[in-house]
This record gives C-alpha cells, structure tokens and sequence, in this order.
C-alpha cells in the first residue's frame, strides 16, 4: 500500500483519509523520493529543475558546478574535463607557487550536474575532505566538498543544486 | 477604518471529478476544484457583491454556465434592488446567449444568490437553491426563497428539482429572481452557500458552527471540514461576509 501524502502542505496521511484537514485537499501517492527529486508528483519537470530553476515549485536549478580556488572561480564544462596539473592545464599559471604539484595531478569531469575527481597518479596526492584518493579512481564530489591537491592547493565545489 | 470580513471558499466535494460552483467576492471569482478559505476585506464605501453560482451537476457544461452567470454580475457596484434584479435577469440572457454558440451546451444552466452590501442595507437576489442566510445574535434566518418543490409538511428540504434556473432550458426563458432587502447591523453575519452544504448539514448545525466560531475563517473552515466528513456528496461553496461589531469600529 502507498503512502499517501497531502499535495498542498505535503504532510503525510494515514492510509484511508478522505482529505487533508488543513488544507481540504485529496490526498495523492506519495512519490518516492529517488524518482522525484522535488516531491512534487505534478512536477512538470520530472523532479529536475531546469538550469534557469524551477518556476512551480522554486527549486533553484542545478547551475554548472564550479571549483573556487584561492584566486577565483574556475567552471568546469561538461564535455571539457579540467586537468589541474603544471602543464597543459587551463590553470597552469596560477600554479608557480605550488611546486609540488604535478605536471599531470588530476582531472575534474563534471556531466552538468556533478563533479567527479580523479588523481592521475600523482606524487603528492590528491584529496577530498583531507581523505586521500587512490590514483586514477573517479570520486564523486558534492557541492561543499574540498579537494587539495598536493600540500596546499585547494579548491571548494561549489554551485550545484544538490 | 472598519473592513467587512468575507471569507469564500469552494470544493468539489467528494464524490464529484470536477467544481460546477462559482463563488465570487468583490469581482474575484473562483472555480477552484479544491479550494481554500480565501479571507477578503473589503471596503464598504462601495457596495460589496458576493455571489454564488450553482452549475446544473451532471448536466452539460454547468460549470461553464455559473462561471458565465458569475463574470456576468459579480464585478459590478449595485445601489439598489432594481438593478441587482435586472442584473440578474441579464446573466440570464447572457447564459442563453453562450449557450446558442455551441449545440453540445445547450441546456447548460446554473442558479445563483447574489448578496449585495450597499451602506446599512443588504440586498438578497436568488434563482435556484442557492441559499442566503443571515446570522444575527446567533439565530441564523434564511433570506433566500427556494426555487423547488415543496416538501410535504414534516419532511426534509432535500429537494433535488429547482424549478427555476439561469439557463437550463433548450429556449430561452425568462426569469422572476426573488429579492429582499433588510437593514445590516454591526455584529450581522450573512452566509452564502451552494446546495452542497445545505444538503449535508442541518440548519442547526450550521447555525451552531456559524455561532460557535471565533472568527469567519474558523466558521468557515469548520463548515466545509463538517461537509466533507458528512460525504460531500455536491460540490460545496461558502462565502461567510461578516460585518463588523460595533466594538471593533470603536477599537480602530
């Protein structure tokens, strides 16, 4: 039997009630929440807001997920891994003062939505929250989340939806 | 400055997929399938129209005739019985007219109850079963005139039959709305219902949720939660207008 949830206030209701007592509204299934991100199950959008937010319900959208290093803010595109690394590395130039850094360190990839890392068998390492990952091993990471490279290169994620 | 309190709600009940009423506050109209107690405060420098329309259930296209009957009267300033009755006589015509422009909607019809609070006088008009109720020192007096047959002396006014409608004909057909007029005290609470509530509840038991409210969003909340527990089996619509006390304009 599904749960049944009232569409308005969104508080749950026992099994066999007839209609929401502050809001008077029929009770609706609830939704699973891995289905629909939102809850909403007249969502027009599926459950994944639009990169613009979503307008029914005001979910903000899952902009693309941006690394914020010591200097600025570097966006990660998705079909363009970004490789941190002292050589052929968008970044390369940021990175005179951190010697111990690699020439290849690691790659971030994003798919629109999420950020991944991988170390790229680097000497120093790679880590997220202080935890260090095993080389070429893609890690997901979170909005929050921060990754050092190395000693003292790092780079909170920043600017996803979830 | 005092404010008249008018809360307005309608639903479709719970047997019912579609909300063949219209309620209507001061020209908001709505048809909301299952709506909330709206709360309005209106000024009464201008006369204040609330309405109720009924659609025919379970013929075609009533919610498009109240709707109809509902745009065609409720956003205008009435002063005087004449012209709410001719009002009403003209939603009429206007119903008769949307009706001709589509073969699948004829017969479409709708009854409505106007209430109109212009100063220290309030003007009742009805075609149907719509009822109007004044409240006052918690005894509650319907102002409105049912257009159904006449029950036999010691059973229950749940008459089914109006014999009199907007619309609701194949040929267009005149109307003879019924019209009251009584003065407005502070303290006096009018409530406007679709024959929704009227069939589920007893007079007395409106009476009492009316009197036993703190204020008309209670009232108001209370009546629709009473309908639906009883089964709803109607769309329900309520517009509870409370004028204010005495009291309350001497606070402010």
């Amino acid at each position: 039997m599904a749960e049944l949830m009232c569409p308005g206030c969104k508080a749950d209701m026992p099994a066999g009630t007839q209609y929401c007592q502050s809001c008077f509204l029929t009770p609706v299934t609830k939704p699973s929440v891995a289905e629909n991100a939102c809850g909403d199950p007249d969502c027009p959008t599926g459950g994944q807001p639009p990169a613009a937010g979503c307008r029914p319900c005001g979910l903000s959208g899952a902009s693309a997920p941006t690394l914020s290093f010591a200097w600025g803010t570097v966006a990660v595109p998705a079909d363009q891994p970004l490789v941190v690394g002292r050589e052929n590395s968008p970044i390369a130039s940021q990175l005179g003062d951190y010697s111990n850094i690699s020439r290849r360190h690691a790659e971030v990839r994003s798919d629109g939505r999420a950020l991944t890392v991988v170390d790229l068998d680097s000497m120093n390492g790679t880590f997220v929250n202080d935890q260090r990952l095993a080389p070429n091993q893609e890690t997901p990471v979170r909005a929050g989340d921060k990754i050092r490279f190395a000693a003292r290169l790092e780079a909170t994620v920043t600017g996803e939806a979830s | 400055m005092t404010h008249i309190d008018v809360v307005a709600v309608t639903h479709r009940g719970r047997k019912r997929d579609h909300n063949e009423d219209t309620v209507s506050v001061a020209g908001f109209q709505s048809g909301a399938v299952e709506g909330q107690p709206v709360r309005f405060a209106v000024d009464p420098i201008r006369p204040v129209t609330c309405l109720v329309a009924d659609g025919l259930g379970g013929q075609a296209e009533g919610g498009r005739a109240s709707r109809l009957a509902a745009t065609a009267m409720g956003d205008f300033f009435f002063h005087d019985r004449e012209a709410v009755v001719k009002a009403v006589r003209a939603a009429n015509e206007v119903v008769y007219a949307e009706m001709a422009l589509n073969p699948a909607w004829s017969g479409m019809g709708s009854t409505v109850v106007v209430l109109v609070l212009a100063g220290d006088r309030a003007i009742c008009v009805n075609v149907g079963d719509s009822r109007c109720f004044l409240l006052r020192d918690s005894h509650m007096v319907q102002l409105s005139q049912d257009d159904s047959v006449t029950p036999a002396p010691g059973e229950a006014t749940v008459a089914t039959v109006v014999t009199q409608t907007l619309g609701g004909r194949a040929r267009m057909t005149g109307v003879e709305p019924h019209a009251i007029e009584v003065g407005v005290r502070p303290g006096d609470q009018f409530l406007l219902c679709s024959d929704g509530l009227t069939d589920e509840l007893p007079p007395e038991r409106i009476e009492a949720e009316l009197a036993g409210a703190a204020d008309p969003r209670t009232a108001v909340e209370r009546l629709l939660r009473a309908t639906l527990d009883a089964g709803a089996r109607d769309n329900v619509s309520i517009v509870l207008a409370a004028v204010p006390c005495a009291e309350e304009g001497r606070d402010q």
